[in-house]
C-alpha cells in the first residue's frame, strides 16, 4: 500500500534563513499588495501593475535576500524587486503560463509601482493567478488582484492558504 | 440588535437583487428607487436614541471603574496585577451576571482565532511553513499564553462563580444587580507577554537582538468590561482579532511597578512624578508644558542610549489615573527618548503632546513624531471638539502599523541603518508613514476613544470616520501628502476598489468584511469626502458633524444616529447617499453620453431657409462622383439644356414662399405678452442651446460637477444636485442655455465625485491612456537602467546557487 504522500514529503521551510515578520497590530495601513491586470486593446498588451508599500518592499528585499539596509530608491535594488516579483507573481491562459516582462518601477508617494507586461493576440480566455508577494515575508499579508480584461472587474484576494486562483466571469 | 439584523438583511438582499428588505416591492417593471427613504430599514427611534440622531432623554451607558497594582516581571516576561472593578448599572434592566473581555486569551494555543487561522501558503513553491510559525511552535512549548485568572471575589473577597469562554468572562453576581446599583468584582490574574514580533497583535514586547534590550508595550492586559447596551444587550462576539473593542467609559487609578530604570507612559496623568522622575526630568516636563512651538526632550537621545546599557534590579512603582476614559494602556522601557510639547486650543485646556521612543527610530521620531501628534490636535478639534484629556502620546513599538488607546498610541516607522557603516537614513515613504500612522492613531482619540462607537460591530464607524479626518489632516500637513495609495486625492484611488464585483457594503459587521482596508477605510474616507467637498458642501457639512461629535462625546452612537445627525444639523435628504454609499456595492460611473448644439429659431423663413442651407452644406458636402465629374470636365444634362429649367431649378427647398411668410406673420400676430417680450428677448440675446446626456453607468447616483469651455476659451463650473437622477438613476437629460459657443464640456473636471471611469466623462472624448502608457512616453528615450540591472542580476543568478539556498522538497 502506497503511503500517503503528504507524510512523507518533507515540509519546505520558506527562503532558508528568513524570518517571517508576524502580523502588526493594523489599526492603521494593512499590510496588502494591489495588483492590477488589464488588457490593453489598444497596444494587444495585457499590462500587469503591482503597488507595494516601498516600505514593505526594502523589508522584504532584506529578508529575501539577507541584505541589511536595503534601499528601494536604488534602481539595483528595484530590479532585485522584479526579479523577486517574477518568483512569487504567475500569471496562465489555462495551463500556459504568460511570459510577462518587466518594463520598469516608478513611486508614486508611499508605494513603488512595478510594471509588467505581455503582447498577447487577445486576453487570456482561461486566466488563473498565483500571487505569493510578500506573503513569505509578512505572516498577515493580503494581497489583492484587481482584473480588467473588458467591462467587468473582479478581484482576487490571496491570504491565508491561498494558491492559484482563476479569474473568472470577465468577459 | 435590531440595526444588526436590518444590515444582515440589506446585504443579503443587495446580493439576491434588486428586491428591497422592507414593505415597499417593485412588484411590475425594473425602477430601482435610489431615492428611497432609509426610514424603514433603520432602527425605530425610541427614548434612548431620537430620530433626529441625538441621545433620547432616557439614553444610558454603564460605567466600570478600575483600580489596579501590576508588575512587570521583565526578566520572565511576565504581568501579575490585581484589579478592584466598580461596576455601576445605569441601565433599566436587573443583571445577574456580567461579562468580561479576557482579549489575551487571543493567544491562547487552543483559542477559537488560532484555530480558525488558515495555513499560509506562499505561492508558487507550494507547501511551506514559516521560521517564524515554527517559533511559535517552539514558543508555546515552553511559555502558555492567555489570561491566567487566579481568583474572581465580590467586594467582600467572597469569590464569585465564574465560566470562560474563549476571550469572554462571565462572572456570576451574588446578588442580582438593579438599575443604578454598584458592585464591586475583584480580580487576580497574570500573562505571559506575547513576543509582538513572533505573535503580532496589539501589545507585547519587542527585542532589540543587537543591544539584548526590550521595549513593552501593554494593552488588553487586565480583564475590561463588555459593555451593556440598549441596542445589543451584553456585546457578545468574541474577539477573533480583526473587529476590534466595545468598551464602557470609566475613571482609572492605575500603580505599575517596573525595573528602576525604566521610562513608563500610559493613559492618564502621572500622579508621583517626585518618585519616579530626576529632578532634572521634572524640571524639563515643566518647561516643555509651555514650549508650544517645537518639542524637547524629557530624556535624550545620549541619556536614554546611556540608560539602556544600565540595567536595575530594584523596582520603581508609577501611579496613573485617568477620568472619563474607555481603556487603559502603557509601555515602558529603558531604552525610551521622550520629548514633549505644549499644545494650546482656542477653546480647551492646553495638551502635552508626548512621544516615546527607542534610538532605533531615531532621526526620524525626533523630527516629527509630536509634532504630528500637535497638528492632530489642532486639526481634530476644528472639525469636532476641543481635546478633552491633558495628554495625548506617541509610542514606537514596531517597525510598521499602528494602533490606537485612549490618550496613548503605538506606533511604526523607523530609518533604517546601514550594517556596514551605521549610518541611520530614512526615506521619504518613511517620514510620510510615519506622519500618516501618528495622525491616525492620535486622531482615533476623538473616534471611537470619546465618540465611542461599536468597534466590534460596525469598523467604519471609527476607521472610516478617522481616516477621513486623517486625510483632512494630512492634506493640512502638507498639500502634496499621499494620503493613499500615493495620491493626496483619495477619490482618484477608490474607483477601482468600487469598481469590483468582490465586495461588500460598508454596513457590514466587521468580522465579515472582505478587502478590509478599503471597505472600512478607504471607502467610508472618500464618501466623507465626496459628501463634505461636493454634495453638501463645506458650511453644512461641517456644522452637522460637528454637532454629531459634540452629541456624542463620552456616548456611544450607532451608525443611524451619524446619518440621521448629518441630516438633522444640515436640512439636506441624504438618504439617497447613505443608501448608495453604505448600504450598496454600486460606484461611481457617469458617463457624458451625448451633447447636441441649438439655436433659437426666429421662424422667419427668410432667416431660418439660409440658416439651414448653410447647415445642410456643411453637414452634407457635395459626393465625390460629383466632384470627380466636375474635375474629369464632365457637364450634367440640365447645364447642357437650360431649356429645361423651372422654379424648382431656380429655389432650392428652403427658399421661402409666400406661404411661409404668412404663416410666420400669423405666428407674430398671435403672440401675446408676456410670450412675445420672452420671445423677442432670446431673439436679441440669440443664445446657444445645449441637451446633454448621461448615463448613470456605474450604479451609484451622483451630483454631475460640469465644466464648460468657451470659443473664447473662459470655463464655467456648474454643480447639477444627485437629485437629477430621482426618477430615472440611469439616464438622464440637462439643458444649458448659454450665451457663448460651447466647444467642450468636461463631467467631473476637478475629480470631487470619485468617478472611477473617466475615459467617459467629456466631450469632445477624451482618450485615457494606460498607466503602462503613460509611464512609456515618459522615460522616452533614456537609457532603462533597470533593463541593465536585470541582465546583470539574471546573469548571477545563472550562477551555482549558494549554499543558503532554500531546502528542496523530497519525496
Amino acid at each position: 500500500m502506497r503511503r500517503p504522500v503528504s507524510i512523507t514529503r518533507r515540509l519546505a521551510v520558506l527562503a532558508g534563513g528568513v524570518c517571517m515578520w508576524a502580523p502588526e497590530a493594523f489599526a492603521h495601513r494593512a499590510q496588502t499588495v494591489l495588483t492590477t491586470v488589464m488588457w490593453n486593446a489598444g497596444s494587444s498588451m495585457l499590462e500587469v501593475t503591482h503597488r507595494i508599500h516601498a516600505h514593505d518592499a526594502e523589508l522584504t528585499l532584506a529578508a529575501t535576500t539577507g541584505a541589511g539596509a536595503v534601499d528601494i530608491t536604488q534602481v539595483r535594488n528595484q530590479a532585485q524587486l522584479m526579479l523577486y516579483i517574477e518568483k512569487q507573481f504567475v500569471l496562465k491562459d489555462g495551463a500556459r503560463p504568460i511570459a510577462l516582462q518587466p518594463l520598469g518601477a516608478e513611486f508614486e508617494g508611499e508605494a513603488i509601482l512595478l510594471y509588467q507586461e505581455c503582447r498577447l493576440a487577445a486576453p487570456p480566455k482561461e486566466l488563473s493567478i498565483t500571487n505569493g508577494l510578500l506573503r513569505d515575508v509578512f505572516e498577515g499579508q493580503t494581497n489583492l488582484v484587481n482584473v480588467r480584461l473588458a467591462q467587468r472587474t473582479r478581484t482576487l484576494i490571496f491570504s491565508g492558504d491561498d494558491g492559484a486562483k482563476r479569474a473568472e466571469g470577465l468577459m | 440588535m435590531r440595526l444588526a439584523c436590518v444590515a444582515a438583511l440589506v446585504a443579503g438582499i443587495l446580493a439576491a437583487g434588486p428586491a428591497m428588505a422592507d414593505a415597499n416591492k417593485q412588484t411590475k417593471g425594473k425602477f430601482d428607487d435610489k431615492f428611497r427613504q432609509l426610514e424603514v430599514d433603520l432602527p425605530t427611534p425610541n427614548t434612548y436614541r431620537t430620530a433626529s440622531g441625538a441621545p433620547g432623554e432616557s439614553y444610558w451607558q454603564q460605567q466600570a471603574d478600575y483600580q489596579i497594582n501590576a508588575t512587570l516581571d521583565e526578566v520572565r516576561k511576565r504581568i501579575t496585577a490585581t484589579g478592584t472593578i466598580t461596576y455601576r448599572n445605569n441601565s433599566p434592566h436587573v443583571l445577574n451576571y456580567i461579562w468580561l473581555q479576557l482579549d489575551q486569551n487571543i493567544f491562547k494555543q487552543d483559542s477559537a482565532a488560532r484555530r480558525m487561522a488558515r495555513q499560509l501558503t506562499p505561492g508558487p513553491a507550494g507547501d511551506a511553513i514559516s521560521i517564524g510559525q515554527l517559533r511559535q511552535l517552539q514558543s508555546y512549548a515552553e511559555t502558555p499564553h492567555g489570561f491566567e485568572i487566579q481568583s474572581v471575589a465580590d467586594g467582600a473577597n467572597n469569590a464569585l462563580r465564574h465560566s470562560v469562554n474563549d476571550t469572554m468572562m462571565r462572572v456570576d453576581l451574588a446578588r442580582s444587580l438593579a438599575p443604578g446599583q454598584t458592585t464591586t468584582v475583584r480580580i487576580a490574574w497574570a500573562f505571559n507577554i506575547v513576543d509582538n514580533g513572533l505573535f503580532g497583535g496589539r501589545a507585547g514586547y519587542e527585542y532589540f537582538r543587537e543591544t539584548d534590550t526590550y521595549t513593552f508595550f501593554q494593552a488588553q492586559w487586565f480583564p475590561r468590561l463588555v459593555a451593556y447596551t440598549d441596542y445589543t444587550g451584553w456585546q457578545h462576539k468574541q474577539f477573533l482579532g480583526q473587529g476590534e473593542f466595545t468598551l464602557e467609559f470609566g475613571n482609572y487609578d492605575v500603580a505599575i511597578t517596573v525595573p528602576a530604570d525604566h521610562i513608563l507612559t500610559a493613559t492618564g496623568v502621572l500622579q508621583n512624578p517626585n518618585d519616579v522622575l530626576t529632578s532634572e526630568q521634572r524640571t524639563r516636563l515643566s518647561q516643555a508644558r509651555r514650549k508650544y512651538d517645537a518639542p524637547m526632550y524629557i530624556v535624550t537621545p545620549e541619556e536614554a542610549l546611556a540608560n539602556e546599557k544600565e540595567g536595575a534590579t530594584a523596582t520603581k512603582t508609577w501611579r496613573w489615573r485617568a477620568g472619563n476614559v474607555r481603556d487603559f494602556a502603557w509601555a515602558s522601557s529603558r531604552k525610551f527618548i521622550w520629548d514633549a510639547m505644549g499644545v494650546n486650543q482656542d477653546e480647551g485646556e492646553d495638551v502635552l503632546a508626548q512621544s516615546f521612543f527607542p534610538t532605533e527610530a531615531d532621526p526620524l521620531w525626533s523630527k516629527y513624531s509630536t509634532r504630528a501628534v500637535a497638528h492632530t490636535i489642532d486639526v481634530y478639534s476644528e472639525f469636532s471638539f476641543p481635546y478633552p484629556y491633558p495628554t495625548a502620546i506617541s509610542v514606537n513599538t514596531w517597525a510598521g502599523g499602528g494602533m490606537e488607546y485612549p490618550m496613548i498610541s503605538f506606533n511604526g516607522y523607523r530609518p533604517v541603518k546601514d550594517e556596514k557603516t551605521g549610518v541611520k537614513t530614512y526615506t521619504r515613504q518613511a517620514r510620510n508613514g510615519l506622519i500618516g500612522v501618528v495622525i491616525h492613531e492620535v486622531g482615533h482619540n476623538y473616534f471611537p476613544m470619546i465618540v465611542n462607537s461599536d468597534e466590534r460591530q460596525w469598523t467604519w464607524m471609527d476607521e472610516g470616520i478617522n481616516s477621513f479626518l486623517e486625510f483632512m489632516t494630512e492634506l493640512r500637513w502638507d498639500e502634496k501628502f499621499p494620503v493613499l495609495g500615493g495620491n493626496p486625492n483619495s477619490l482618484d484611488e477608490i474607483g477601482a476598489y468600487m469598481m469590483s464585483e468582490d465586495q461588500v457594503p460598508i454596513m457590514t459587521n466587521s468580522e465579515s468584511v472582505i478587502q478590509f482596508g478599503n471597505n472600512a477605510y478607504n471607502k467610508p474616507a472618500a464618501a466623507l469626502t465626496v459628501l463634505r467637498e461636493t454634495v453638501m458642501g463645506r458650511e453644512l457639512f461641517d456644522f452637522a458633524f460637528r454637532e454629531y461629535a459634540r452629541r456624542w462625546k463620552f456616548r456611544r452612537p450607532t451608525p443611524s444616529d451619524f446619518f440621521r445627525t448629518m441630516e438633522d444639523a444640515s436640512g439636506v435628504d441624504l438618504d439617497w447617499f447613505w443608501r448608495g454609499w453604505f448600504y450598496t456595492t454600486d460606484h461611481v460611473d457617469v458617463a457624458l453620453t451625448g451633447i447636441r448644439e441649438y439655436r433659437l429659431s426666429t421662424k422667419n423663413p427668410d432667416i431660418e431657409g439660409q440658416i439651414q442651407r448653410e447647415f445642410r452644406e456643411a453637414t452634407r458636402p457635395e459626393p465625390v462622383t460629383v466632384q470627380e465629374n466636375r474635375a474629369a470636365g464632365q457637364t450634367t444634362y440640365m447645364q447642357e439644356h437650360p431649356d429645361a429649367d423651372d422654379f424648382y431649378t431656380e429655389n432650392d427647398e428652403f427658399q421661402p414662399n409666400n406661404k411661409d411668410r404668412n404663416d410666420y406673420q400669423t405666428f407674430l400676430d398671435g403672440l401675446k405678452e408676456p410670450d412675445k417680450s420672452v420671445f423677442e428677448r432670446a431673439l436679441r440675446e440669440n443664445p446657444y442651446i445645449y441637451f446633454v446626456d448621461f448615463e448613470n453607468r456605474g450604479g451609484l447616483v451622483s451630483p454631475l460637477p460640469l465644466r464648460f469651455t468657451f470659443e473664447d476659451g473662459t470655463t464655467k463650473d456648474v454643480m447639477i444636485p444627485a437629485e437629477i437622477w430621482r426618477v430615472n438613476s440611469e439616464k438622464v437629460s440637462k439643458m444649458f442655455y448659454e450665451s457663448r459657443k460651447v466647444v467642450s464640456i468636461e463631467l467631473d473636471a476637478r475629480h470631487q465625485i470619485a468617478d472611477a471611469v473617466r475615459s467617459n466623462n467629456a466631450f469632445p472624448q477624451q482618450t485615457t491612456p494606460s498607466r503602462l502608457d503613460v509611464y512609456r512616453s515618459n522615460q522616452g528615450g533614456t537609457r532603462n537602467q533597470m533593463a541593465d540591472a536585470l541582465v546583470e542580476l539574471r546573469a548571477k543568478q545563472a550562477q551555482p546557487a549558494s549554499p543558503a539556498a532554500p531546502i528542496a522538497p523530497s519525496n
